[in-house]
């Protein structure tokens, strides 16, 4: 493949684009940075909650891809997936590093005060938003809890069950049941996992 | 839970998984579990998808931000281009040498002649006294063979390739003969090894001749053997000169050697 120019560039699939970022094609990166760097980096921040560290979380996310193009198996779902799941991976880990620990430990403390999580106003996406919200709707309050405090949170399912005051093998199947039934409702309106 | 789990025991994680809410113990398991199980395996593509709709939101990356990426990248490419289509050995083969990239690319570009290097230099130190700063000329001239060898060997291909035009390219007095090969793709090497020794500050520079005037394909230094260059059109005639260290954008200097495609 030959290098592609700006525009075979903004017309390319992500898929494309990632074939031509293997070839250490930068334009194609940059691309790929214009079409998905603003979600991944929603996410890192609304993970987060601090721009700075944000930003570092969106630098590996695509320095990785830069690095190892392979890891992305386009069978296997879109590019923004893959993406906010590494974004998401990274995330969490710093969440979880023990430095951060006591600083979220105190943040949980004053969101429980607050009323906790809110996963409607947690998804702004102005395109999906309101499909996604009422995939969410059919969930049953323990199902969309678990799954907020999962991956908006940041915490583990046993973590999950210690805020709830629930059995760990609840919270684990309330996760993947409420997946499960979320699939199905997207993919009813359309928005099956494609991006 | 420790030991190890049924199928069902790591499809319960499944959700959990996805959303990165696992404790270490458990992702390796569903790990090495998801390596041989296709099924589960979309399972966890499709909750990864549900994951990035809710995780999905509008905004744009800060400002600045893309700079900081793009610079951090890697290191300056090399003068010449080696990253062309080579006859006969995939592209990923000789990137690494040429650009040295983070990853796959390091451990072939720089840890292959460092590990020959070791006991050569040894040697080289104890018997001979060579100072240790030699170790990195050695280092790059090492590297440098490596790049020559893959470069040659796409050369050689090229000269046997039916496909290929061959163009002799002579001097004035016909003491100076040196061939270029031509593919189909507008790949070409010169075989520069004959052209005469220049001095330090001086180098050589390939010309083409198109149909929209001559154009530069590149410059060499003296002890280059293989020059590879790119030719988007046909060209009518190839021709070398010596000019001051990093070329010239026109040559007012003649031809040390020149050819017509055969």
């Amino acid at each position: 493949m030959d290098e592609l120019d700006d525009r075979e560039l903004t017309a390319a699939s992500d898929a494309v684009l990632v074939v031509a970022v293997s070839r250490y094609q930068q334009a194609a990166l940059a691309e790929a940075y214009r079409r998905h760097a603003g979600a991944v980096f929603a996410l890192a921040r609304r993970l987060l909650r601090d721009a700075t560290l944000a930003e570092e979380v969106v630098q590996e996310v695509f320095l990785r891809l830069w690095n190892q193009p392979e890891k992305f198996d386009p069978a296997r779902g879109s590019l923004r997936s893959y993406l906010l799941a590494q974004c998401h991976g990274r995330a969490v880990d710093l969440l979880r590093s023990e430095s951060s620990r006591r600083q979220r430990e105190e943040r949980d403390v004053r969101r429980t005060a607050e009323g906790g999580y809110d996963l409607e106003h947690e998804v702004v996406d102005l395109a999906v938003a309101e499909r996604v919200k009422e995939a969410l709707q059919v969930l049953p309050e323990g199902e969309r809890q678990a799954i907020a405090l999962a991956y908006f949170g940041g915490h583990t399912y046993r973590e999950v069950a210690d805020l709830l005051g629930e059995p760990e093998g609840t919270v684990k199947s309330r996760i993947r049941s409420g997946l499960k039934r979320m699939k199905g409702e997207l993919a009813g309106a359309g928005l099956g996992g494609d991006l | 839970m420790t030991g190890p789990r049924t199928h069902d025991e790591i499809a319960e994680l499944l959700g959990a998984y996805a959303l990165h809410a696992v404790d270490p113990d458990e992702a390796k398991a569903v790990e090495d579990h998801l390596a041989e199980c296709p099924r589960c395996r979309a399972e966890v593509a499709d909750h990864r998808d549900v994951a990035a709709l809710l995780g999905n939101s509008g905004g744009a990356a800060p400002e600045g931000l893309w700079d900081r990426i793009a610079g951090s990248l890697e290191e300056p490419a090399p003068p010449m281009r080696l990253d062309l289509p080579f006859p006969g050995s995939a592209p990923a083969s000789v990137v690494p040498l040429a650009r040295a990239r983070r990853g796959r690319g390091r451990g072939r570009s720089s840890w292959l002649p460092a590990a020959a290097l070791g006991a050569a230099a040894a040697v080289v130190i104890a018997v001979l006294g060579v100072r240790v700063v030699d170790q990195q000329d050695q280092l790059d001239d090492m590297e440098a063979a490596l790049v020559d060898a893959d470069l040659e060997r796409a050369a050689q291909a090229a000269l046997v390739d039916s496909r290929a035009t061959r163009t002799t390219l002579q001097s004035s007095d016909g003491d100076v003969t040196v061939v270029a090969v031509l593919l189909p793709d507008g790949t070409g090497y010169l075989m520069a090894d004959d052209l005469p020794d220049l001095p330090d500050d001086r180098i050589y520079q390939l010309w083409g001749q198109t149909e929209g005037g001559l154009i530069s394909l590149g410059v060499f230094r003296t002890d280059t053997t293989v020059v590879p260059f790119q030719s988007t059109g046909s060209l009518e005639l190839l021709a070398v000169t010596e000019e001051d260290a990093g070329g010239v954008v026109a040559s007012e200097n003649p031809p040390v050697v020149a050819g017509e495609p055969a």
